[in-house]
């Protein structure tokens, strides 16, 4: 019992958001859903007020305010990687996509442990493992750290597995954050990412097999089925983001033979490319791909 | 004041399942020019569009991005669990027994909403966690189901999903003149081989099966066969007839483009 009621407060301030209110595609962070900091977020700004009730007794503050716009994610001194300036505990697992091996076409599916692109950030947060909160704050030397990480427990996707009656149940709501659950060895369900798109995989830029993330496109890829030269999504202008593998790190932008698709293809996480909610580089619904709908982007289905 | 909103979207719901159910008013789209506006499209700019009003993408109702019942096609449209007979008969006249399930095979995704027993719109929409569910449909937002009719292709018949009167889906086909197995069903013994195309024209699609049941695209010797997406392509891409077909619905000669005989010879 001794987390219930603050419990029942952060589930309600964490479920309000994650069900009514959207983000404006393009409107930046501020406010938006990776918006931690500032007083219009939707996330850690409302934990903060309970926060505080816990704080005031071991002579602490609360959060709001206390953390930048940026630096749940980034900070200028003692990151975790040099490049990014990556201030997360790092996700250290790789990932399978369970119920299967290969897309339809062939391309197989799979993410190594420590791999180097940008979707194994975004795991590091939204794989269910990892606490939103769980931040290196450089390297554990702020003050603001231990009981942050307490605090700031709240994982992206993992709230449904608890029973109604654990002292962990924080509210009777779906997934809204889920994308992947577990691991390759010990997976959550079993599953992995299963159900998820591929990431960390191959695109058939210029209507060609690609290889990426030491994955070539699959034999039975219909390359016809997707667009050649996909639209270069830009503030306003709904479009995705491919990525090359130079054999070492992953670039942004498209280059014949070694192109590939990322978390980030889709979503803009600093919602600034974005074009509608969720930071997505596309939108949501729609029927055509010069009407901005995201999927039409890539697949050559419409028309 | 709570009535009258009540009412109205009574009338709205009533009004949006007539469209529904008599969709035949719509302007078909041409063959072959993808899914926009044809009978798969459920926006706005559709065939028909969900009772519910809820706005959904034009993939969305069979896929996912994120939390889909299957990885792969990232299957998003809740699949029917249903076993199915062939009314009149256990096997064709070549002796090929007919499947009671298309099991793993693209047949399984088109009988989820074409065989009467799950409803179109019946949509996972990521994992239930997006708007449109009910106690009934609790996988989402009902669009209609799909039971009689010429979209109906399985029916229920005295509580039996029964698939008679339907071209066999799921069995193997006589790739290159030859014998073979396919979704654990081997060819007829007395399947005449010569009556058959040996390689099929594209659009025509043969598929393959490894041995476990798993289905790809393409007729390989001693494990081809077909499914529903055969003769249709759900997407409308590689269609010449209405219907999704991949061959002509009327004609005469292989050569023309009639669709049966692009496989059988007669």
């Amino acid at each position: 019992m001794k987390f219930s009621l603050n419990k029942l407060v952060i589930a309600a301030v964490l479920a309000i958001p994650a069900v009514t209110m959207a983000s404006t595609g393009g409107s930046g962070m501020l406010g938006g859903r990776h918006d931690f900091a500032s007083g219009k977020s939707k996330f850690i700004y409302k934990q903060a007020d309970v926060w505080d009730d816990k704080a005031v007794n071991k002579g602490g503050v609360g959060l709001a305010d206390q953390v930048g716009l940026c630096s749940f994610c980034h900070t200028p001194h003692s990151a975790n990687s040099t490049a990014l300036l990556w201030n997360r505990k790092a996700n250290t697992k790789g990932y399978n996509w369970g119920d299967a091996a290969t897309t339809t076409g062939g391309t197989k599916l799979g993410m190594l442990e420590g791999y180097v692109g940008p979707t194994a950030k975004c795991l590091a947060c939204h794989d269910g493992s990892v606490a939103v909160g769980d931040v290196a704050n450089y390297q554990g030397q702020s003050r603001y750290s231990t009981d942050g990480r307490d605090l700031n427990g709240y994982k992206v996707g993992d709230r449904a597995l608890e029973a109604t009656d654990s002292p962990n149940y924080e509210g009777d709501f779906k997934n809204t954050k889920k994308v992947g659950a577990g691991n390759t060895n010990i997976a959550k369900n079993g599953t992995g990412m299963a159900g998820a798109h591929p990431v960390g995989v191959p695109y058939p830029f210029g209507g060609a097999i690609n290889t990426y993330n030491s994955v070539d496109t699959g034999n039975d890829v219909v390359l016809e089925d997707y667009v050649s030269t996909p639209t270069v999504s830009k503030a306003g202008v709904a479009g995705v983001k491919l990525y090359n593998d130079t054999g070492t790190a992953i670039s942004a932008g498209a280059v014949p033979g070694k192109t590939g698709i990322e978390c980030s293809s889709c979503h803009d996480v600093h919602n600034k490319q974005s074009v509608d909610d969720n930071m997505l580089r596309g939108k949501n619904y729609g029927s055509k791909k010069s009407d901005g709908y995201l999927c039409l982007q890539c697949h050559a289905k419409a028309e | 004041m709570k009535k009258s909103t009540w009412a109205m979207r009574t009338a709205t719901f009533a009004v949006l399942l007539t469209c529904v159910t008599l969709p035949a008013l719509g302007a078909k789209p041409a063959p072959g020019t993808g899914m926009t506006g044809s009978r798969h499209d459920f926006t706005e700019t559709g065939f028909v569009t969900t009772i519910s009003g809820m706005a959904i993408g034009l993939c969305s109702v069979c896929h996912t991005p994120h939390s889909a019942i299957s990885t792969q096609l990232l299957w998003n449209q809740k699949l029917t669990t249903a076993t199915y007979t062939w009314g009149d008969t256990t096997t064709t006249v070549g002796g090929t027994v007919l499947p009671n399930s298309a099991n793993l095979g693209p047949s399984t995704k088109c009988l989820s909403c074409h065989d009467g027993t799950v409803a179109v719109g019946d949509t996972a929409n990521y994992n239930g966690s997006v708007g449109g569910v009910d106690t009934t449909y609790t996988w989402g937002t009902l669009i209609t189901r799909i039971g009689g009719g010429v979209f109906g292709v399985g029916t229920k018949v005295n509580g039996v999903n029964s698939m008679a009167g339907n071209h066999p889906v799921a069995v193997p086909y006589p790739f290159n003149g030859a014998t073979g197995r396919y979704n654990n069903i081997d060819l007829g013994g007395k399947v005449e081989l010569t009556e058959f195309v040996a390689s099929p024209a594209a659009p025509v699609k043969l598929y393959n099966d490894d041995g476990s049941g798993h289905i790809s695209a393409g007729g390989v010797a001693g494990k081809a066969g077909i499914e529903c997406t055969s003769c249709h392509d759900p997407h409308n891409k590689a269609t010449v007839d209405d219907f999704f077909l991949r061959g002509k619905n009327n004609g005469s000669s292989q050569a023309d483009g009639y669709i049966c005989l692009q496989c059988h010879i007669k």
